[in-house]
């Protein structure tokens, strides 16, 4: 620590530090556009000029580092006229467009203008207009109110991890532009929105909507991944009608996803479901509430309940459920007597499940040195994960990875293993297998006929050799044929290697689904087997089969047999839903209800509804708790959420067992079929966002495979594959199709 | 989209930096494939270059704007690069792309009817001690006055 | 005493009522000043802060761009827009509405309009027939510009220099 004097007075820096970051903890306040806390400092803008004494002229403070004794004036004379200077140049060639500017209020340079700005201009000559070209459907590009500080090109450069704006031409001609004519494509592209410190890069969808000071600023969680980034949700009249990033340093720094960014646009969506509905006689008729909640219970009293059947009862849920909901429905079966609950629609096999725990804070995945990828897209299934993975590789990390099919990744990879599905699990015991022959251990029978390879040799030593280092499960496995084995041997590399994991291999909140153990407990079913069996009631919560299932077809017919009584509750209109349902009812999405999210750091965030939903729709925690009242059922005096949590908070927490099997004699044949949704098509609220679905992203629609597995399913490069389009690509691993879409079809379960 | 002789070419330049720092060749490598291309660079050319050099598209494209020895547009067999930057500008470098101007009938930034010459204005060539001066190809013409650019531009085939 | 007397004097010799009537009878000869409302009116200063109106370019064109400053300014939230990118890219309103029972004719909203596209008129002598009148749409509000275009200009050119 070292003194040094501002203004006259004495503070406290760490040596070596930059001026600006004394003054901005100090909370004295130095203009500046270019300095950006989380960006690297190129000290082009000129505007944090301030006057150390000693140096002969006026120095940047973002690039002046801090040293013993420095006296330093932020607002004395000299300062205040070269920042007046640099303020006049800035303004030479910006327009004088504020009125019309989507910026107009939260503007920086605005800001900083009526401090430092002249009231007239001194320039009659003709002022800079630069062409505007697409770049994109997400953000609006207004290039002559550009004053070139380049946190956009920065933010993709080091942030994004591709360059995507650039700064062409020279001089009074430089512009800044992206290259691609597609326009900008990273998936954390929003955020050019948020560092622009003028009104040059601004949010597509809100053009020409509001003013700033127009919209309530609400902190909310956004909800489409494992990271439950924060935000603020900026309504108007009711209406979400922006969303912006919200700093916190533990879970999502500054930065938030596109994803999260523009979902909303998806609330107002003409699809919203807004009235409670009933089918009599084949005939849906618009209800009230009353009505419909009514005519819910009678139909779970006659088909279920009064027939003492109550085992043929179960309740499903998705994944984007809150925490509360998820704990709500449980609560409502477990008090009429059955335990067929489940969440893990997409699970092909159940007795073949997943189960490994995430150790590491997303903070400390930035200090690994080795990570191990197996299966998984983590740069567009998890963007701000694998942003902290990107920040380790820059401070020279290692990563490898262990997947079906070559993705881009935005960090340099060590090496790429792509491995066909039935090759992941013997590749891991072979890394296994490795380590304890190093460790000089004594091999449990299961590896003793394992082969170890040169991928798994070079994986072994690395994990053995790094400080800190962390495998990476992904959701490409959660079909695998050798799903839990691939699990249980990453836990004992883990414990043989001293390792972290991360278990990606889930989405959304279903660590929530989890805590509250939302899976059969006892003597329940779990969603196969109750699809499989003899079912005479569901209640189904923001379910949509086509998406949502692994086996569409086995779904649907197990929820349109004659005597089953199919309670609903979705946000959106769906034929399928509507197909099979008895009543659905209208829940409130992402914004419009308070609920917790359970990230993967254990971090549990709560939020309350930032707009009330629309017409008639409620929220899902509410409907339950009526519901439950309307069954006649006991202890569902809750007057918020809040209540909620805090009786899930005096539930025993419900332990996992793990199944430490390592089952290697697995003998798949064939081709296997890896089916994602495309990272925009995740949840219902996203399929519906109009922005999102125009991104390159958001348009995602193939099925990737080798030229091998094509003439084996005797495909051409112009066919389609579960109706899905073909790319024939040489990424892709032998006996694998890879298929990443965004439409409605899901018959993943053929092979 | 690179010929394999312009590639040979851009791999002794990349000898010449460190390893892992092939980018450094990017001006040489732009120069090399823009004199196989019509003396010209489109955006795939510029995309190749990035892919052969392992960098971004938007990064070369950086460098290919900034400089004036790459051309954008169509240009004719002769480049005159007109300075025009202080030091020409004082001693009547605007005067003289005037007089350049009529004297090949078309603007700066075009090509003659015939496709021989071309001409446009650059910024400073660092030859200030002759100014005003322009560059035809990779020749310096310097204190040039009306009469002497008309012998020049006369002699060019 | 004396103070007594001259009160005295005054009152007999009807010295008031003489004062008073030579008034009356110089005006019965001069010029009148009252002029015969709603068929003769007094002249009115051009910064006269009457009925609003939204004014239109020369070509045609709505001024206002939907900026919302006057919104903003509006000391009594009496103003209301909503805005959207027209199909040629423009940034225009859908709606502006003034509640004229809310308005107090402070013309706040004229000095912050930019682009000199709201402003009051010299027309004072407005009346409503219902509730719902108070409210001057849009739509009103370009009619009274666009009936009133010579005036507002004029009004405004003349005020120009004081500005």
């Amino acid at each position: 620590m070292i003194e040094i004097e501002i203004n006259g007075n004495v503070v406290k820096a760490k040596a070596g530090e930059m001026l600006i970051q004394v003054t901005d903890r100090e909370g004295i306040s130095v203009p500046r556009f270019c300095y950006h806390k989380k960006l690297s400092v190129v000290a082009s803008c000129r505007m944090c000029l301030v006057d150390v004494e000693g140096a002969p002229k006026p120095q940047p403070a973002c690039s002046t580092p801090v040293n013993e004794g420095m006296k330093v004036h932020t607002q004395n004379d000299k300062a205040k006229a070269s920042q007046k200077a640099v303020m006049e140049f800035l303004l030479i060639n910006h327009p004088l467009d504020c009125p019309i500017c989507d910026q107009g209020g939260e503007c920086e340079l605005q800001d900083v203008a009526v401090e430092y700005g002249s009231d007239i201009s001194r320039f009659s000559e003709s002022k800079r207009i630069v062409p505007d070209g697409d770049i994109g459907a997400l953000i609006q590009a207004d290039m002559t109110r550009c004053i070139h500080c380049t946190r956009c090109v920065r933010f993709g450069l080091e942030i994004a991890g591709m360059m995507e704006m650039g700064g062409t031409g020279r001089g009074e001609h430089l512009k800044i532009e992206p290259f691609l004519k597609e326009g900008i494509q990273s998936e954390l592209s929003g955020n050019m929105i948020d560092v622009c410190p003028v009104g040059a890069l601004t949010s597509k969808p809100f053009r020409y909507e509001l003013r700033s000071w127009q919209m309530h600023s609400m902190p909310n969680i956004a909800r489409h991944d494992l990271v439950g980034s924060n935000l603020f949700v900026q309504t108007y009249k009711g209406k979400v009608k922006r969303v912006v990033s919200a700093d916190n340093d533990l879970i999502n720094e500054t930065w938030i996803s596109d994803r999260d960014r523009f979902s909303y646009e998806g609330l107002t969506h003409k699809n919203r479901l807004l009235e409670p509905q009933i089918k009599v006689q084949g005939q849906w008729q618009q209800v009230s509430w009353k009505v419909a909640l009514d005519y819910a219970v009678k139909g779970l009293n006659s088909h279920v309940l009064k027939h003492q059947k109550v085992n043929q009862l179960g309740g499903l849920a998705s994944s984007t459920a809150t925490m509360e909901e998820f704990y709500l429905l449980k609560k409502i079966l477990t008090e009429v007597g059955c335990d067929n609950i489940d969440h893990r629609l997409n699970v092909k096999n159940l007795d073949n499940v997943i189960t490994l725990d995430s150790n590491i804070k997303l903070g400390a995945l930035e200090k690994i040195d080795y990570a191990l990828i197996v299966g998984a897209n983590i740069r567009l299934e998890q963007p701000m994960i694998n942003h902290r993975l990107r920040k380790a590789t820059k401070k020279g990390a290692d990563i490898d990875e262990l997947n079906v099919m070559a993705f881009d990744f935005n960090h340099p990879l060590d090496t790429k293993n792509i491995t066909a599905p039935n090759k992941i699990a013997p590749t891991l015991a072979g890394v296994l297998k490795s380590i304890m022959i190093s460790n000089t251990q004594e091999l449990p029978d299961y590896l003793l006929a394992v082969e170890v390879g040169e991928v798994a040799n070079n994986i072994a030593a690395k994990l053995l050799n790094s400080r800190s280092s962390v495998i990476i499960l992904g959701e490409h496995i959660i079909n695998n044929e050798d799903a839990s084995t691939i699990a249980n041997l990453i836990t004992q590399i883990a414990q043989n290697t001293n390792s972290k994991t991360l278990n990606l291999s889930i989405t959304a909140n279903t660590m929530s689904a989890n805590w509250v153990g939302f899976v059969p407990q006892n003597s329940g079913m779990n969603v196969n087997t109750m699809l499989a069996s003899d079912m005479r009631g569901f209640i189904l919560l923001d379910i949509y089969p086509q998406y949502d299932f692994h086996d569409l077809e086995t779904a649907v017919k197990a929820f349109t047999k004659d005597d089953t009584f199919v309670i609903s509750l979705n946000s959106f209109k769906d034929d399928i839903v509507a197909g099979y349902s008895n009543v659905i009812l209208p829940i409130a999405s992402v914004y419009e209800t308070s609920g917790t999210q359970l990230n993967i750091n254990n971090d549990m965030q709560s939020y309350t509804a930032a707009v009330k939903a629309p017409d008639e729709v409620k929220p899902a925690w509410k409907v339950l708790k009526v519901m439950a009242d309307l069954l006649a059922l006991p202890s569902f005096h809750y007057a918020d959420s809040a209540q909620v949590l805090a009786e899930i908070f005096h539930q025993p927490q419900t332990k996992h067992t793990h199944d430490e099997n390592v089952n290697l004699t697995s003998k798949h044949h064939g081709i296997s079929i890896i089916w994602q949704n495309s990272p925009y098509s995740i949840d219902a609220v996203l399929r519906h966002s109009n922005a999102l679905q125009k991104t390159k992203i958001g348009q995602m629609n193939s099925a990737y495979m080798n030229q091998a597995s094509a003439e084996t399913l005797g495909l051409s490069a112009d066919d389609k594959y579960l109706g899905v389009p073909v790319v024939i690509t040489n990424t892709v691993a032998d006996d694998c199709v890879f298929i990443n879409a965004n439409q409605a079809v899901n018959t993943q379960g053929q092979t | 989209m690179i010929s394999i002789d312009a590639k040979k070419q851009i791999d002794a330049w990349i000898l010449k930096y460190p390893k892992d720092r092939q980018s450094s060749a990017v001006m040489q490598a732009l120069k090399i494939v823009q004199a196989e291309n019509k003396n010209r660079l489109s955006a795939d050319t510029i995309q190749a270059v990035a892919d052969y050099l392992d960098m971004p598209g938007i990064a070369v494209q950086e460098v290919a704007t900034f400089y004036e020895n790459y051309n954008h547009k169509k240009v004719g067999k002769h480049v005159i690069r007109f300075c025009h930057n202080i030091s020409c500008m004082l001693n009547g470098a605007d005067d003289l792309i005037l007089h350049l101007e009529n004297k090949l009938g078309v603007k700066t930034g075009e090509v003659t009817p015939d496709g021989l010459i071309s001409a446009k204005k650059v910024e400073c060539l660092g030859a200030c001690v002759g100014a005003p001066m322009f560059q035809i190809n990779d020749e310096y013409f310097e204190n040039l006055t009306a009469d002497k650019i008309d012998q020049i531009v006369d002699n060019l085939k | 005493m004396i103070k007594k007397l001259s009160k005295l004097v005054k009152s007999f010799t009807l010295s008031e009522l003489r004062t008073g009537l030579k008034i009356t009878a110089k005006e019965l000869v001069n010029k009148k000043i009252t002029v015969q409302f709603p068929e003769e009116r007094t002249p009115i200063s051009p910064r006269f802060r009457g009925l609003h109106a939204l004014r239109r370019y020369p070509n045609g064109e709505e001024r206002c761009i939907a900026c919302k400053l006057c919104e903003a300014v509006c000391p009594a939230n009496a103003i209301t827009i909503e805005s959207e990118m027209r199909d040629d890219g423009t940034r225009r309103t859908t709606m502006y509405d003034i509640d004229l029972f809310k308005c107090i004719f402070c013309g706040f909203c004229e000095e912050a309009c930019p682009v000199d596209a709201i402003v009051e008129t010299q027309i004072f002598d407005y009346a409503f027939e219902s509730r719902q009148g108070s409210i001057m749409t849009k739509k009103r509000l370009l009619e009274v510009g666009s009936e009133n275009t010579q005036v507002i200009n004029q009004t405004k050119f003349e005020d120009a220099k004081y500005k």
